[in-house]
């Protein structure tokens, strides 16, 4: 239920005719429950319901106390308004309830509110501090509301109490705010608010229309709501066994009666089932406790709106009843029709409504200038000024019809292929398959809606979360949302509560700055953060923007080499981009942050695993100076996703199309050329990376991963064809080879049972569509079982994370050549951008330099017999090899130069152990052992550098 | 008085209360899982529900008859079922899981009725790995019933 359920209802904001926040009007309104009078078994319901209702209202409010201070004595009066009138009726409610301490807390709030409202009291940080803590108490007494009662309040209720000893009463401040408030209880002492729920019956006297109006404004003043109580004499009446006069004294019991319609008045054209009678009544009760403390059934009771109110006095008294009914009456119409038969305007002019009304107030209406502006989209919207109903629903009970609407969808699936052949023989049993076909996907469909929320009501709770760090931080943070309205599947939604919060933390704490490092920059001192949600392509794109200081390169740099995660070498030549994924990589997050403040714990590489677990990506984009802006990207719903079955390991599995990058075929004929082996790993040539492969079977059948098992897998690569899925995860591409491709399927996601937790290679199960139960494959967790490790912060164009099983971290993966007979190098594999098989006839020498053609241009080609006092290779070698290191880390990495290599041997994952080198030279950083073969560690980087910089010189 | 199914695993009669049985069905298919523990056989789709099969043999490390005639899948309530019971008959000593989980077993017996006084504790002399999973012996005229406690069979870890 969103925090705007109460809406609707809300007379102040039915008169404003318009909304408020968030651009949605027609909100839901409330479930609509009846109650019997003696409430008996209801009354558990009830409290449920005025938790729960209290518990939106609480977080409703938070926003517009923020905004209030925000605003400061500029603050609209209808968000005082707002929050006046959500705290004054969980007053109203728990006085009905008897919750006394939640009724007198709620009522000390009240009374500050009203303060501000009369703008006796300027809103400064400090009251709005008293009133978010007293926001939490009140939060926590409805925690537990039976012991409510116990809830220690105390230093809550002194800051409070000491703000309404001693408001600031600058006078000039209630002259200027009190344009903006309703002046019509300017006679009134503080403590009316408390007044409310106290019965007052006026006396009746035949007053003039301001005055029924100044009662009304009086009652939206109190917070109160209006509503007629609409009763079929015959129907309603006499099924309950009540009268008219019993009714009227309940309801003057619980609230204000303004004007009553007694039935005897509309009977006069003889319709006796038509008599209804009306009252029109304010009350800070809700129109479920309304219909609860008269004993009616909901459907008696409809919200009034101030606007419909006072037209329908004007009319009634003044001119005569326009055909054009007012709104409200319209509303009521639509409840009971029978009314409609009756000539509306007889009533009128027979008895006239009795008025009652107490107070004697000054007519002058600020509001009333307001009125016809507001009144033309108001009276198009009033017949479902309700909004449309609502209607609490356990979420066990959607989720369980989620699982039946699946099932119908199976069993129409078998249907249509069972009697597919019966349909083509009798006739029109093929309209009605099309039939049930399409009410089965509109069904299934229309349930998917129902669990679709706003993201609204998540947004909504980190303006709080952004200022309270702010403060703590001594930040002035200004949190806006835009979006609120974009609905996300509620598993999402909730998925999203942490990565976002973790998102906004680290925008207050690391992104925005401090005032004076902000005046001193020249900007504003109050640091902005935007949270937009919208709709792009089918998903939907969260962004969480703000205009701080942007990412410290050097400082993640630092701590990336500090963690290990970089080498200082490739630290230097670290993109941007390479930057912004190393604070997604896992180890970044340091220790100090998960001893922080509740809430942390997790880094950002936490936000990015559980963002794509949700089938969502995130990306960063920071400009030094300027801020920093986070963008996830997610599905609207998890609960049904495309994808792709597959067959492999003898049995079928569904990948998640939005894991896929792209599908790569490889014919028998290309298999030796496109898929390597290295050490067991198997690797693929794709246009010119190399990208680790794992075979489905190998990480599912534990069996499989000792060596014998491998070389049956090796064998199995060469004479067949075969289909490879290149999986994203992360930032990181890897090959999935399966057996065969089915089709694609809208699968419904089903969580992975109890006794399967914990089998990471699996996101879930799903029943596809002939009934059968498969399991989907989880992308990242079959890289983690496959134990493939790729280069950090490795970009995506860059074939870097050659796999290797590996267990040790402080291994090392290089890759292991020959760069003639004689000599064997390895080289850090995180170094190698490309390594490609080239033919000698494309090698060619220009002007005393070696070139080789190479996509179409020439690559300048560096023999290590030129730098290095070795051999190179041999001049009758048909094919080499060229080895083109990675000179700029991340994905502009644009091939500067190769080395020419005789023999690609091998990729190893290594313990490095490297001695001083035989030889010095460019680039040589030792040597190491290798199965009894003295090898060069070779630093490609440096020295490919050291031959540009040569030929710099000679040049 | 409790109602017990009862059925065999190898020759061993065990039975569960009959309120926490949903249904029994002959042999269902299902789709074997890798990497699963080694009890569960796979998962089955029961008209649109996804159930954990186990292989209760397995499970209980008792050995399952080589033939399998007589194989039966019973179906227990998972916990949203049992609510409903649990109203209904007001018992709170009932325990199951949230997940619908199915035991193969190899024979299905008689349903058998026993009086509360009737159930012994596990004898000491029964020390086989299943004696974790039981909650009491029941004697019949001929044999044991041993009772399966379903928190330590259903335990996940």
């Amino acid at each position: 239920m969103s925090a705007t359920t109460q809406r609707n209802w809300d007379a102040g904001e039915c008169f404003d005719g318009r909304p408020t926040r968030g651009g949605h009007y027609q909100e839901g309104s409330r479930a609509v429950l009846s109650f019997g009078f003696p409430m008996t078994e209801d009354e558990l319901e009830i409290l449920e319901e005025f938790i729960q209702e209290s518990r939106e209202h609480l977080a409703a409010i938070e926003p517009d106390l923020l905004e209030m201070e925000r605003q400061g004595s500029a603050t609209a009066s209808e968000i005082v308004n707002r929050v006046f009138r959500a705290i004054h009726s969980t007053k109203g409610g728990a006085a009905f309830l008897a919750f006394e301490s939640l009724k007198e807390f709620s009522h000390v709030m009240e009374s500050v509110l009203m303060l501000i409202r009369d703008g006796e009291l300027s809103i400064t940080p400090k009251v709005i501090d008293a009133l978010l803590s007293g926001v939490d108490v009140l939060r926590r007494m409805l925690d537990d509301l039976r012991a409510s009662d116990s809830v220690d309040c105390t230093a809550e209720r002194r800051v409070l109490n000491a703000i309404l000893e001693e408001p600031e009463s600058a006078s000039d401040q209630i002259a200027t705010e009190s344009q903006n408030v309703e002046s019509t209880r300017a006679g009134e002492p503080c403590e009316a608010g408390a007044a409310p729920n106290v019965a007052h019956l006026p006396e009746p006297s035949g007053v003039s229309n301001q005055s029924r109006h100044a009662v009304i404004t009086e009652a939206l003043a109190h917070g109160q709501l209006l509503y007629r109580v609409v009763v079929s004499v015959n129907a309603d009446l006499a099924a309950l066994g009540l009268t008219e006069q019993r009714i009227e004294e309940r309801i003057s019991s619980v609230g204000r009666l303004i004007q009553r319609f007694p039935a005897s008045m509309a009977q006069t054209d003889g319709d006796q089932a038509a008599s209804t009678a009306e009252w029109e009544v304010a009350t800070v009760l809700d129109r479920r406790l309304l219909a609860a403390a008269t004993g009616l059934p909901e459907h008696c009771i409809l919200p009034a709106s101030r606007h419909a109110a006072m037209d329908e006095r004007d009319h009634a008294t003044g001119l005569g009843r326009e055909p054009t009914a007012p709104a409200a009456r319209v509303a009521t119409l639509a409840v009971t029709p029978s009314i409609q038969e009756q000539p509306v305007p007889t009533r009128a002019k027979l008895a006239g409504p009795t008025e009652l009304t107490s107070a004697q107030v000054p007519s002058s209406d600020p509001l009333s200038s307001r009125k016809e502006k507001a009144n033309a989209p108001f009276a198009a919207k009033d017949p479902v000024s309700e909004g449309p109903e609502t209607l609490r629903v356990r979420v066990e009970l959607l989720n369980h019809l989620m699982d039946s609407a699946s099932e119908l969808v199976l069993g129409r699936n078998q249907l249509l292929r069972a009697l597919k052949e019966q349909s083509d023989k009798s006739a029109g049993l093929g309209i009605i398959l099309q039939h049930i076909d399409r009410v089965t996907t509109d069904l299934q469909e229309g349930i998917m809606q129902t669990r679709m929320q706003q993201i609204g009501q998540l947004f909504g709770r980190f303006a709080r979360v952004a200022r309270d760090l702010g403060r703590q931080l001594g930040k002035n943070v200004e949190l806006r949302a835009e979006g609120n309205h974009v609905e996300l599947d509620k598993s999402i939604i909730e998925a999203l509560a942490d990565p976002l919060t973790h998102i906004v933390r680290n925008a207050v704490d690391h992104g925005l700055e401090t005032p004076e490092e902000r005046r001193k920059k020249k900007k504003p001192e109050v640091g902005r953060i935007l949270l937009s949600a919208s709709h792009e392509s089918g998903q939907v794109k969260i962004v969480v923007e703000d205009d701080g200081r942007g990412i410290d390169r050097g400082k993640v740099l630092r701590k990336a080499i500090e963690k290990d995660i970089i080498t200082a070498s490739a630290a230097d030549k670290a993109s941007d981009r390479d930057v912004v994924n190393l604070l997604m990589a896992a180890g970044f997050s340091t220790a100090d942050q998960v001893s922080d403040v509740s809430g942390r714990g997790v880094g950002m590489d936490v936000v990015r695993n559980n963002v794509e677990a949700l089938g969502g990506q995130i990306e960063i984009d920071t400009a030094p100076g300027l801020g920093t802006s986070v963008q996830l990207r997610l599905p609207l719903t998890l609960a049904i996703i495309p994808s792709l079955i597959v067959g492999a390991a003898g049995a079928r599995f569904a990948v998640p199309q939005a894991s896929i990058v792209e599908l790569v075929w490889v014919r028998s004929d290309d298999v030796q050329e496109r898929i390597q082996q290295l050490q067991g790993a198997l690797m693929l040539r794709l246009r010119e990376r190399l990208v680790p492969l794992v075979k489905v079977a190998d990480v599912l059948n534990t069996a499989s991963v000792d060596g014998t098992d491998e070389n049956a897998a090796v064998g199995a690569a060469v004479g067949k064809d075969h289909y490879i899925l290149l999986l994203r995860t992360g930032t990181d591409h890897y090959g999935l080879m399966v057996d065969e491709l089915f089709e694609s399927e809208e699968i419904v996601v089903k969580p992975l049972p109890l006794f399967l937790k914990g089998i990471d290679c699996f996101a879930g199960t799903t029943i596809l569509g002939d009934g059968s139960v498969t399991m989907i494959l989880d992308p990242s967790g079959i890289a983690a079982r496959a134990g493939l490790r790729f280069a950090s912060a490795n970009e995506t164009e860059v074939g870097s994370g050659v796999g290797g099983r590996q267990s040790a971290v402080a291994k090392r993966s290089v890759i292991l050549f020959a760069g003639g007979p004689e000599e064997q190098y390895i080289v850090p594999q995180e170094q190698v951008l490309r390594l490609e098989r080239v033919d000698r006839s494309k090698l060619q020498r220009t002007g005393g330099r070696d070139y080789i053609c190479y996509r179409g241009a020439g690559l300048p080609l560096v023999r290590l017999e030129r730098f290095l006092p070795v051999g190179g290779v041999p001049d009758l070698a048909e094919e080499v090899f060229l080895l083109i290191p990675r000179m700029v880390r991340g994905r502009d990495a644009e091939p500067t130069a190769g080395i020419l290599v005789w023999r690609i041997l091998d990729a190893l994952d290594l313990d490095l152990n490297v001695q001083p080198a035989l030889f010095q030279g460019p680039g040589v950083k030792g040597a190491t052992l290798l199965d009894g073969v003295l090898t060069t560690f070779l630093d490609p980087v440096a020295l490919v550098e050291h031959a540009h910089s040569s030929k710099e010189h000679a040049a | 008085m409790k109602h017990l199914v009862s059925f065999r695993v190898g020759r061993q009669l065990f039975g569960i209360e009959i309120l926490l049985v949903r249904e029994i069905d002959t042999c269902l298919d299902c789709t074997p899982v890798q990497l699963a523990p080694s009890y569960v056989v796979g998962l089955a789709n029961l008209r649109g529900q996804i159930v954990t099969l186990f292989d209760l043999g397995e499970r209980l490390g008792v050995k399952r008859r080589a033939e399998r005639g007589g194989t039966h899948d019973i179906m227990l309530r998972s916990t949203m079922d049992l609510a409903l019971v649990r109203s209904r008959v007001h018992r709170d000593d009932l325990y199951t899981c949230a997940d619908p989980i199915g035991l193969r077993v190899d024979g299905i017996g008689d349903i058998v009725e026993v009086q509360d006084g009737t159930v012994e504790p596990v004898p000491a002399n029964v020390t086989g790995s299943e004696r974790q999973f039981l909650s009491g012996v029941a004697l019949m005229a001929e044999e044991l019933l041993l009772i399966l406690d379903l928190k330590q069979l259903l335990d996940a870890r």
